[in-house]
């Protein structure tokens, strides 16, 4: 008996995740090769999952309604024969995606194909009990393939598994092969052009020559990788190229996106929320019998819902091709939200309509859903403009990006207790720091000024919040 | 594999409606698709019109949970038509007037992807559309129904929602289990999007939940279309694009040089 994983599939093009929406088999049970294992989503594909084995389900290592990375292992089984999980990485991968009858877009397993096996390999008729035993495997290739991304360029490339088995044939880095289909695919032209070419990129044909066919060890793959990076060796060997995750990569996609499209200016102010940090106080006791915890945001949402009713230029997206502006008559704040995955902006879907506590308890339950990677993709969409807030971090002032085709951010910063002068007297006060950034396209320093006026009119004076429904 | 690749031989081109009965009208499409499957009918394009009665056709993720299904009856009580759909996403609207294109195909043993779908399919219904004077594009809409990279936009607005399921094991492997893939679009011809929008939004309202569905975002061919429509009801309106889309598939081909635009 030996272990089998499975890895999830690549289903859609850059698309690199996929939700499980439902496991349609749980451990102990025997599952026959196309007996459908799970039902995914992507891109409002519903794809059932067939086995790629006979065998016994071991463990689900990604639970119903959550998100797996292409290439996670998702399942283990325990197969009659040979298992998959002593072999390295790379061909685990590329196995699993070629039975699942998907594509592999992901190139950094090829460039991994050193033959290291994985130590902890579960197939010579292993004696531990099959869950620890299978935890071990999966260890063992998760090591592997760590092993493995850190000699990786990190760079996506499209190819058919045969594609790339005629690469690997060949002896070719397949990173380096230009790629003429579409959106860059690199077809079985390209590795024959580049192999009667001499298997070099032009720049690298020194440290190439030096080098080496694949079959030789990591050590010469990770050489030639440098070399064909065109970096000092020296310094490169105190690099490290770190792939990014799907999410980091929207990240990256979108903030150049709203700087680059977007004329950013940020006005900052501070607003005296002296009384707001005590009715806070007073609140909290009525909070927790609601089992609502009051932050300050709630009030920041409800302030700027009046202030956008009196300024809607804010609550608006431009239309560039019409040369429009588009005002949006309801009211969807994104809140910006920082995960351990990343930034995520889960939206608190028509404020105005929403009293305090329902926007609290909404933004509670966003953001714990965004922390557990819990949240739709219908729940970070759609937002008119957005929050975001360094306070509970510690900052102040900042330039925050436009969360884009939004035309302002607010960003809020600290509450610091300070003495201000105040009728000629020096008092003690709550400050609460607010970076606004705008479109300047759309939106004027002035308009902008008023707008945060208003906010900070609202936010000195709560009491008048509490009369917003 | 370029996406022409994936075209079967022999595809047949099917007017196949139920227009009476929407779930079972829906349904076809499941019967169909595992027909394909287990070889026992060529590879198909369905194209059918949507239900006499007008409602909303649903994801089975929409109506998972007790909150969806008891929005599915109540709107149905209302005498809104509701059926529940194989593909993934959120709402589209269902009527006579809308005119859904169904690729069922073997499951491809050979790597490929949800896009390489997306784009067999989008490509001939915008290349219909040019042909009816419209130009047309791929791409996201944010507040548009069932929302997704391979919505088809014409002047930015939601015309033709496409979404996929692939169903059981992989064809050509002596499988026990051969299945299919069904890559559908759902094009709205003529319908009152107000209403449509309206039960939408009412049906995730009671289901509990977020999503809302923004009317702006939607058009119908009518729309487009004023004198080519005039003087035509909804039923009449989607019997005339399903006989254009008919001849339009009998003759259309995924051409092999070119593997289809870039993504939407």
């Amino acid at each position: 008996m030996a272990v089998y994983e499975f890895r999830f599939p690549e289903l859609g093009e850059g698309l690199h995740e996929g939700r499980i929406e439902k496991w349609l088999v749980k451990p102990g049970d025997e599952v026959k090769e196309d007996d459908v294992l799970a039902e995914v989503e992507n891109d409002k594909a519903v794809v059932e999952l067939p086995s790629p084995v006979d065998g016994k389900v071991l463990n689900i290592l990604v639970e119903a309604g959550a998100t797996a990375t292409v290439g996670d292992v998702i399942i283990t089984f325990e197969v009659a024969g040979e298992g998959n999980v002593s072999a390295t990485a790379a061909d685990v991968k590329t196995a699993a995606v070629e039975q699942a009858g998907l594509e592999s877009a992901t190139a950094n397993v090829d460039t991994a194909r050193s033959p290291v096996p994985a130590g902890a390999g579960a197939s010579g008729g292993a004696t531990a009990a099959p869950a620890p035993s299978a935890g071990a495997a999966t260890a063992a290739a998760g090591s592997a393939q760590a092993a493995a991304s850190g000699l990786s360029h990190a760079r996506e490339v499209l190819a058919t598994p045969g594609v790339r088995k005629l690469a690997r044939e060949l002896g070719i880095d397949i990173t380096q092969v230009p790629g003429t289909g579409p959106n860059g695919k690199i077809t079985r032209e390209d590795v024959e052009t580049f192999h009667r070419q001499g298997g070099v990129p032009a720049q690298a044909a020194g440290a190439a020559a030096a080098g080496a066919k694949a079959e030789e060890d990591a050590a010469a793959g990770a050489a030639k990788s440098i070399g064909a990076a065109g970096a000092d060796a020296g310094e490169a060997a105190l690099e490290e190229r770190v792939p990014l995750p799907t999410i980091r990569k929207i990240i990256a996609q979108a903030m150049a996106k709203s700087k680059y499209t977007a004329p950013h200016v940020t006005v900052m102010d501070e607003a005296n929320v002296t009384e707001l940090v005590a009715l806070r106080q007073e609140l909290k006791p009525i909070a927790a019998e609601r089992g609502v915890k009051v932050t300050y945001l709630p009030f920041i949402v409800k302030a700027m819902v009046a202030a956008l009713r009196q300024f809607p230029t804010l609550n608006a997206t431009y239309d560039e091709e019409r040369q429009e502006l588009v005002i949006k008559h309801y009211y969807h704040i994104g809140i910006a939200t920082d995960t351990e995955r990343g930034l995520v902006v889960p939206v608190v879907r028509n404020a105005d309509r929403k009293n305090m506590w329902t926007i609290a308890s909404e933004i509670e339950d966003l953001a714990a859903r965004a922390r557990s990677n819990k949240l739709g993709p219908a729940e970070m969409k759609g937002s008119t403009i957005s929050i975001t807030n360094i306070g509970s971090a510690g900052g102040m002032f900042f330039t925050p990006i436009i969360n884009y085709p939004e035309l302002a951010i607010l960003g809020v910063g600290r509450i610091t207790e300070r003495p201000i002068m105040k009728d000629g007297q020096v008092v003690g006060a709550h400050m609460m720091a607010l970076s606004l950034s705008f479109d300047h396209r759309m939106i004027d320093g002035a308009l902008a000024q008023r707008f945060i006026n208003e906010l900070k009119r609202l936010l000195e004076n709560p009491r008048l919040l509490l009369m917003e429904v | 594999m370029s996406d022409a690749a994936l075209w079967p031989t022999g595809v047949e081109v099917t007017w196949l409606d139920d227009i009476d009965d929407g779930q079972r009208n829906m349904d076809l499409d499941v019967l169909l698709g595992e027909q394909v499957g287990r070889g026992e009918r060529p590879p198909m394009v369905r194209i059918w019109r949507g239900p006499v009665k007008t409602g909303i056709g649903l994801s089975k993720k929409d109506v998972a949970t007790d909150a969806g299904r008891a929005a599915q009856a109540a709107l149905q009580a209302e005498g809104c038509t509701v059926v529940v759909r194989q593909t993934g996403g959120t709402a589209v609207p269902q009527g006579p007037g809308v005119v859904q294109v169904s690729y069922l195909f073997r499951r491809p043993a050979t790597p490929a992807t949800t896009d390489a779908f997306y784009r067999l399919l989008c490509d001939p219904l915008m290349q219909w559309l040019r042909s009816l004077g419209l130009a047309a594009e791929t791409g996201e809409l944010p507040g548009s129904y069932c929302d997704g990279r391979y919505n088809v936009l014409v002047g930015g607005k939601k015309l033709i929602g496409t979404a996929q399921a692939w169903r059981g094991g992989l064809a050509g492997m002596a499988s026990s289990r051969p299945g299919y893939v069904l890559a559908h679009g759902c094009i709205a011809v003529d319908a009152d999007m107000d209403w449509m929008v309206a039960q939408m939004n009412r049906f995730y309202e009671l289901a509990g939940n977020p999503y809302r569905v923004d009317r702006a975002t939607a058009v119908t061919l009518r729309d487009l279309l004023p004198g080519t429509l005039a003087g035509m009801d909804e039923q009449a309106a989607g019997t005339w694009a399903a006989q254009s889309l008919v001849s339009f598939f009998r003759t259309w081909r995924p051409s092999r040089e070119n593997e289809g635009p870039g993504r939407g």
